[in-house]
Order: structure tokens, then sequence, then C-alpha cells
């Protein structure tokens, strides 16, 4: 089996220019992509405070922990003025009131844009998953001071208010977000992000594919068949190629995903080592699904042939072209959860999108590990009917 | 000692038949030829000794073990030099080496020690670190064959190795056989050409359409055919009459003419020159040149299928 991998990485070695140019151009796509939302680029927020009320002044520091962002403090008009003039991207209107108006149905709060750029929609939705904890919070208050209405012990509703808010506070801003994820998801769809997380999925599994060409081209130089006539098995042949390949798709993508990081200041979102799993997961499940493919090639140009055409329509079916929301078809819901894409697309985008850590990609990677389990034990059929190709 | 017992061996692809149940075996130390036309089913035997095809029917028993059933028995004890060369061509002739060798369990100085042996007796020692994409056709024969060297099998099988080289590396790949051979080695060689099977083979088996039709050493196929030869005559001043009184002696196949010559086939017969010779002294024609090619292989073939080994 080592030796197997030795030889990998010999091929491999042959094919390394190809496979800078590879990484390299998705680098490129990233750099141009990215620039889109990094950190980097932080849009300016007028903020207008007129009730300054404790819950108002929650509400700013909640927004203003949130680096993302540059929120300049001042009146209504000098906003709602840099907002026609395409100053700031939005202006967050605080109205006297709005401390009371948390236990009513109508906030005493206004936003404006003028466009529905995805910083902004995401904005968006973190002002009202603040509000939504605030009023939660005095609620909360309200109700556990009521409990103890008449009774001895005197308690105040605000006096508890404090505490609750003094402990959400401590919780990390990052749970916050992770919980503002799904509420995205429903919300509001970003779509420059999907996109990019389609394209980086849907390019690692180009990349993964790149290596499953060696075994076709094994095939086709009957070295393949000539292992098979020596002591090695074909299990250990096949398992020799997954793991080889895996760790040149996971190399190739590390590389990206750090060099984008710290080159180009990317911001990949929640935990990169999360990104990482998902992708690791992805490696294996695009190589097992290769090896599978790889199993009914027997010539580098039946494969040039089919795999650009397998890819797309799998990363169609699988979402990294367009949401999978938008498609009712039971059917091809179907047929997505079996692509390896599909969960891929999941991962990243908790990542990518709602700030997601390990915890939040394992579901996918499990699925990643499962679809791979499944495409090794249908890599059996065309492995055994392999034969003589004179 | 029979080394391997091939019996009633069958193989088909889709439509073709390429293998009809055939029964024959390889005796330890013995160079064991296969002989056929293209298509008579060779590679397709040969594949199914190796382990690389599945028989429909019939037993391959190598040492006592049923390799169909328990492909391992076979598999380190064999190199297999496939008809087409197998190797890796981006790779050097000794990358090539050290991962065939490795495939076999050898390592390091029993590996390094094998591939300067094996590098030394098919010839490439001085090439051994350019890419095998840049050897000629005859050096990347010699490697395909060096590769199933490595782990000094007890049994070699060669499909066609000299297929498509030049007379000197074909030379050379001979008489490594021989050579191999001599060290213990037991060979089948397969081969559309009856020169290197006469060469090398002490038993040969000739194949056609998935059978086995003549099985013996060399002489003992010619015997079997009666040791039918070519006498080539060119004559002067002489007519039909005398083809037909020639033809009509009793150790005479045939007659006909071509191209000016006059080819007569006959029987192994100690009088049989005398006699034609006589005729045709009495017929009043004159002899310009006369001559018997030595039966052969080829002539055993045509003998059996009315058709030549190769068109
Ligand atoms: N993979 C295959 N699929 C279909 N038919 C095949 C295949 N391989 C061989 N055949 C057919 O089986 C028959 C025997 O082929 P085989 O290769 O065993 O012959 P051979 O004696 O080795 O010929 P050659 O001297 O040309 O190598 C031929 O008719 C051939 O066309
Ligand atoms: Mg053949």
């Amino acid at each position: 089996m080592i030796n197997i991998l030795i030889l990998k990485i010999k091929l491999t070695k042959q094919m390394l220019p190809v496979i800078l140019i590879m990484t390299g151009m998705a680098l490129l796509f990233i750099f141009i992509f990215g620039k889109g939302f990094s950190q980097t680029y932080q849009p300016i927020v007028s903020l207008v405070d007129e009730d300054h009320s404790e819950a108002s002044q929650q509400m700013s520091e909640r927004l203003m922990d949130t680096n993302q962002y540059i929120f300049n403090v001042e009146g209504l008009d000098v906003g709602i003025d840099k907002l026609e003039k395409g100053g700031v991207l939005m202006v967050i209107y605080i109205q006297s009131g709005f401390e009371e108006s948390l236990d009513t149905e109508d906030i005493g709060m206004n936003i404006y844009i003028k466009s529905s750029a995805i910083e902004a929609v995401s904005l968006e939705n973190k002002v009202n998953f603040i509000v939504t904890e605030l009023a939660n919070n005095r609620m909360f208050a309200d109700n556990f001071a009521a409990g103890f209405e008449g009774s001895p012990i005197t308690i105040k509703a605000t006096d508890i208010y404090e505490d609750v808010v003094r402990l959400s506070d401590e919780y990390p801003a990052n749970t916050v977000l992770t919980l503002k994820a799904d509420n995205t998801e429903v919300a509001g769809y970003d779509s420059t992000k999907h996109y990019f997380a389609g394209f980086m999925v849907f390019f690692s599994l180009f990349t993964i594919m790149f290596g499953i060409g060696t075994i076709v081209d094994e095939k086709q130089n009957r070295v393949w068949a000539r292992q098979l006539v020596g002591p090695i098995s074909q299990f250990k042949m096949i398992i020799a190629n997954l793991i080889g390949n895996f760790i040149l798709g996971i190399a190739q993508l590390t590389t990206i995903v750090l060099v984008a990081k710290y080159a180009f200041d990317i911001e990949w979102g929640g935990s990169i080592i999360a990104l990482l799993i998902v992708l690791a997961g992805f490696s294996l499940a695009g190589t097992a699904l290769g090896l599978f493919i790889a199993g009914f090639m027997n010539t580098e140009q039946q494969l040039g042939a089919i795999l650009p055409t397998l890819v797309v329509s799998t990363s169609m079916l699988g979402g990294c072209m367009w949401p999978l929301s938008i498609i009712n078809n039971k059917v091809l819901l179907f047929l997505a959860d079996l692509t390896p894409q599909r969960w891929a697309m999941q991962g990243v985008e908790k990542v990518i999108i709602g700030n997601g850590q390990i915890a939040d990609v394992l579901q996918a990677t499990g699925y990643l590990v499962i679809i791979t389990v499944v495409f090794l034990a249908l890599s059996i059929i065309p492995y055994t009917k392999m034969r003589l190709n004179d | 000692m029979n080394l391997l017992t091939v019996t009633n061996l069958e193989k088909s692809y889709k439509k073709i038949k390429a293998v009809k149940g055939i029964t024959f075996h390889v005796k330890q130390g013995e160079v064991l030829g296969l002989l056929g036309p293209n298509g008579a089913g060779k590679s397709t035997t040969i594949s199914m000794i190796a382990t690389l095809l599945k028989p429909d029917a019939g037993e391959v028993i190598y040492n006592g073990t049923d390799i169909v059933k328990n492909p391992k028995a076979i598999q380190e004890n064999l190199g297999y030099v496939p008809q087409e060369i197998a190797l890796y061509p981006m790779l050097s002739g000794k990358e090539n080496l050290m991962f065939w060798g490795r495939a076999y369990g050898l390592k390091g100085n029993t590996l390094k020690k094998r591939i300067e042996e094996v590098s030394e007796i098919i010839g490439i020692a001085d090439r051994l670190k350019d890419k095998v994409k840049t050897y000629s056709g005859g050096m990347k024969r010699r490697l395909n064959i060096g590769v199933a060297l490595l782990h000094n099998p007890e049994l070699i099988i060669m499909d066609e190795p000299t297929v498509g080289i030049d007379p000197q590396s074909r030379n050379h790949i001979l008489d490594t056989v021989l050579k191999l051979n001599k060290q213990g080695m037991t060979v089948i060689y397969t081969s559309h050409y009856m020169e290197e099977v006469e060469f090398l083979c002490s038993r040969i088996c000739i194949m056609d359409q998935g059978e086995i039709i003549a099985e013996g050493s060399k002489e003992e196929l010619i015997k079997q055919i009666d040791g039918a030869r070519d006498l080539k005559l060119r004559l002067e001043n002489y007519d039909d009459t005398l083809l037909a009184k020639i033809e009509a002696h009793p150790s005479v196949v045939s007659i006909e003419k071509s191209d000016g010559d006059i080819i007569a086939k006959i029987k192994q017969d100690t009088q049989i020159i005398k006699d034609i010779v006589d005729m045709i002294n009495e017929h009043g024609a004159s002899i310009m040149s006369m001559d018997v090619e030595e039966p052969n292989l080829e002539a055993v073939f045509l003998q059996l299928t009315g058709r030549m080994l190769r068109d």
C-alpha cells in the first residue's frame, strides 16, 4: 500500500505544473469573489438613537460588537442625507419609546436602506435578532417577577432584567451568530455568499477528480491489470488510491483556504477548522465517487468526455449553482441528497455564511462519510468486471 | 513433474468463443511454446493462467492448487510479461523497477541488488535514469520483461515479447529466455513467429481458433504431418505430362506451379528425390535448380489448418 502511495506521489509530481495552475486559478477566483464579503470591507451604518434608554443602549452595544460594520452615531437627518448620497449602507433609527415598545408588537424602530446588498440583508437580520432577544429578555424578567407577586419576597422586574442581560452577554458573540444562521436561511437569501460557497465546492470537486485521472491512466497503460496479476489485492489498490487522492485533494484545498486567508485576507466566516473538516469529508466522498466512475473508464479520452458533464450536472443537482430551496420536485431533491456536493454545500455555507463552528458541520461531514462508504462499496461492481482490453 | 495443469479451459467474450476447452500442462523447468496465429486465443489463455481473467469453465492447477479458486497460490511465484507494454511512461526505468519490485514484496538491499542484476540481464543499465517514454520500442519491450523478473519467479509467462522490435533486441530477448531457463525458471512462451518457438521451446502447443490442434516437440510435430516438406524445382524443356507423372508418385502429396517455380509437397522418403530426378531425366527436361526446404512448424500448421501462420 505504501508502495502505491509513493508511486502516486511520483505520478503527482509529474503533474505538478497542472496542479499548481489549477490551485492558482482557484485562488484568483477566490480573490475576486472574496472581496465582495471579506471583512476588510466594512460598510458604514448610521445609528440614530432618540430613545436614550437602557434598551437602546443595549441595542447599540450589541450592534457595535459585530466588527463587520462601522457605526456612526448621528442624527436622523444627517443619516438619511448620507444614505441618499450613498455614503452609508443603512440608517438604523431607534425612535423614542423604543424600550417600552419592546413589550408590544409594534417595535419603535426603523431601518432605512436603498439597496438590498448582502451586507444590508445580513445586518437587518442581525437587528431583528437583537430586538427579539431584548424583547424576550424583558418578557422573561416580567413573567419571573410576576410569579413572585404577593409573596413575601419582593423582586423587581428590572433587577431580573439586568441579570438576564448580564448573563446573555457572557455568551460568546459567536453563539449568537450561529443562532442567527438558521434565521438567515429562512429570512434572507445571501446570493453572493451562496455562489461563493458553490464555487468553492464545485472547484474542489474538479481538484479532487483530477487525481482520479491517474487510475484511468494506469488502466490505459495496462499497469492496473499488471498490478492485478501481482500479489496486491484489488481492494488494497483501491484503498491506496483513495488515500493518495484524498491527501492530494485535502492538501490542495487547505492550501487554497489558508493562502486565501493570509494572503488575500479572505474571511472564511466561522471556524476555519470546521471548513477544512467539511472539505476533507468532501475530498473523501468525491474521491470515492471518482473511483467508482474510473472503474467504468478505460481511456483518458473517455474520462475527459464524461467528467466535466458529470461534475457540472451533479453540482447543479447538489445545489452549487442555485439553492435547493427553490426546488420542489421530490425526485430531484432525493437525487440531490445522494450527491456529495449537497452536503458539502451545507457544511461550507454553515461556516462561511452562518459563521458555523465544528459542531455545525458534523452532520454534513457524517453524510459525506456515508456517501464515501456507499461509493466504495459500489466500486466493487466495475472493478470486479474489469478485464483485459485489447 | 507438472508445474501447471490446464484442463478443459473455456472463455467467451460477448460474441466470440475465444478459448474452447483446451487442455495442456507445463513441466517444471521446461520452455513451453504456445504458437498460433492472430486471434487464436493465446493471450486469453495466458490471462486466465495469470489470474487476470476468470475462466467460464475448466481448471488451472498450479503446484497442486486450483488458482481459479485461490489466485494467491500463483500470484507471488509468477512473472507475467503482457503482450502490450505495461509500464509507467512518465517514470524512469529505475522507478518502474522499484515500484514493481516493491509490489512483489522486495525491499531495501535485496531490491537494489535485483534491480542491478535485472537491468544487466535486459541490457538497459545505462538508461535507468531516463523516463520510459523516451525509450525505444525495443528498450520498452526489454524493460517490460525485466519488471517480471525482479522477484525471481518460479514460472514466467511471456506473451509475444518480441512483437514489433529490431532483430538485435529480439535476439537479446531470446538469449535472455534461454539463460533464465538454464537458471531453472520454467517458461511459457507465446508467439506467432514459428522460428522463435522452434529455437526456444522444448515442447510446443499449436493453437488455432481457441483450440490446441497439436502438441509435442518440434520433431514430434513434424513427424505428425508425415514429414511433408517443399521441393522447389526450376526446370527447362518440360510439359505438364511430366508434372502429372511426378504427382502420381506415392510420396508426393501435391504439385503446383508458381511463377516459374514448381513446388512439390513431398513426404519423408529417402528414395523420393532420386525418383523425381530420374523421372525428369527420362522426360528429357533439364534441372536449372533444386531446393528441398526443411520441414518446419509452418508446414505443420499449414497441413493441419490449410492456412499459413501469418498472412
Ligand atoms: N476484450 C475482448 N473483448 C472481446 N473479444 C476479445 C477480447 N479480447 C480478445 N477477444 C477476441 O478473442 C479472440 C482471441 O483473442 P486473443 O487475444 O486471446 O488472441 P491471441 O492469440 O493472443 O492473438 P494475437 O496473436 O493477435 O495476440 C479473438 O477473436 C479476439 O478478437
Ligand atoms: Mg495475444
